[in-house]
């Protein structure tokens, strides 16, 4: 089963009715399409009160930002209370969003915050998940018809991520889940671009440490 | 063609991965990964990585409320969903505690009061109709009476007023006729004053006359 990834640039296929060509007046020719609209427009709208607008731009984001929370956090309960959190945070702040840049890094800095919040307060320290039958059996309360395949790799890197530092997982995340350049994780998380790619090959190292997540790494999806 | 060191090839490493090399660039570093053991195990480690990200099998969102309450605004009408409890507990407040409310017209509600016969009613209405017919005919009485007096007086003040103005005008007639009597009486005077001094003037010549024609005799006389 091919992986459905999210471009940098580009929105879920699902929320595309019609293909659009210019984001910026809907049109296609002189035909006005129903097309979605831009997250700056459904932003525009959302801080006018319209509800809609709020519901278009949370379904938009809502897997990619469960799926991030899932890998953080490695539990479904927690990675459900992250993504309330973020959009709750989201909401709060987005009259303060100025468009200066794309909304997804914007959004994903608030996740980052949002998610090392949720870590401190539950003291979640690096390991914390020793038991991978307990993120076996949490995946599957909410994926019962999941192929055990498939839910297997998930388990398999959910617990190689816990096993990695908070900040180690962020960069881990934010570098190879979400595709971003070492300077847009650098404006997230507050850091240098140079000190996120030294996390990252911190990182590495510290799989290389633990002969396990190697072993994982290398010959489980491989 | 220099080859590139392992901190240069390190820094390259994830644009190989994200195919974002050129062809020098990767060949230099191709050169570099053949001769050192740690770049190689690094860079293994780091698609190892980009494989375990790839294997990545989006699990759906569960149900979950997108709302979260934001949108719900305190709306005033929502003061009145009480409204009909309210009142339905009032008036049983009322009728539990027999309540009665009068007002100063006269209007006077009994919650669960004294129970007042169909007849006593009636006749209750036909007395506190009566009264209303003789507070009604007092009232046109009175505001009749108002009426004439305030013409009676209204049509005084406008005969004096009326009789003020006449006197003055007649005033002015006289004064007027006095004016032109004065005038005439004058001009009266005065012609009699010029025929007075005219006749005068004629019986002076006359004499002159009667005087010259008596010596004039006696001359003759003489003669």
């Amino acid at each position: 089963m091919e992986r459905e990834t999210y471009p940098k640039e580009t929105y879920p296929k699902e929320n595309y009715l019609f293909t659009n060509t210019d984001n910026k007046t809907n049109k296609i020719g002189n035909t006005l399409m129903f097309a979605p609209k831009t997250d700056e427009q459904l932003i525009a709208k959302a801080l006018k009160g319209s509800e809609h607008a709020w519901l278009t731009l949370v379904k938009r984001y809502e897997k990619r930002l469960y799926n991030y929370a899932l890998r953080m956090s490695g539990s479904p309960d927690d990675a459900m209370d992250i993504l309330q959190n973020v959009f709750l945070s989201v909401y709060r702040n987005l009259d303060s969003y100025r468009g200066d840049g794309k909304f997804v890094s914007w959004l994903f800095r608030i996740a980052s915050f949002r998610a090392t919040d949720f870590f401190r307060k539950k003291n979640f320290k690096v390991g914390s998940i020793e038991d991978e039958a307990e993120l076996l059996d949490d995946t599957h309360q909410y994926r019962p018809d999941n192929s055990l395949g498939s839910s297997q790799d998930n388990q398999g890197i959910m617990s190689v991520m816990a096993k990695l530092s908070s900040e180690q997982r962020h960069v881990v995340e934010l570098k190879f889940f979400q595709n971003f350049t070492f300077d847009e994780i650098g404006g997230q998380l507050g850091i240098s671009p140079n000190t996120a790619k030294t996390r990252l090959y911190t990182a590495l190292k510290h799989m290389r440490s633990e002969p396990e997540l190697n072993t994982k790494c290398a010959g489980d999806f491989l | 063609m220099t080859q590139y060191d392992c901190e240069q090839s390190s820094s390259h490493f994830m644009e190989l991965i994200e195919d974002g090399l050129s062809i020098l660039e990767k060949q230099r570093l191709d050169q570099h990964l053949d001769q050192c053991e740690d770049c190689r195990t690094q860079l293994s480690e780091l698609w190892d990585l980009k494989a375990m990200s790839l294997q990545w099998q989006d699990v759906p969102t569960p149900a979950w409320d997108r709302k979260q309450n934001l949108f719900e605004h305190r709306s005033f009408l929502a003061v009145f969903q009480y409204a009909s409890s309210f009142a339905s507990i009032l008036v049983l407040v009322l009728i539990l505690t027999s309540a009665e409310i009068s007002t100063a017209n006269g209007l006077s509600i009994n919650f669960g009061g004294n129970y007042v016969s169909r007849t006593e009613l009636a006749q209750r209405l036909e007395n506190l109709e009566v009264d209303q017919k003789n507070l009604l005919q007092t009232s046109v009485q009175k505001l009749t009476d108002q009426q004439i007096t305030t013409s009676q007086l209204l049509m005084k003040s406008m005969l004096t007023a009326s009789r003020v103005e006449r006197r003055e005008d007649l005033y002015q007639v006289i004064a007027l006729v006095d004016e032109a009597q004065d005038q005439q009486s004058q001009f009266t005077n005065n012609s009699l004053k010029v025929l007075l001094s005219n006749q005068l003037e004629d019986r002076r010549n006359l004499n002159k006359i009667n005087k010259a024609l008596s010596e004039g005799a006696l001359k003759g006389r003489e003669l």
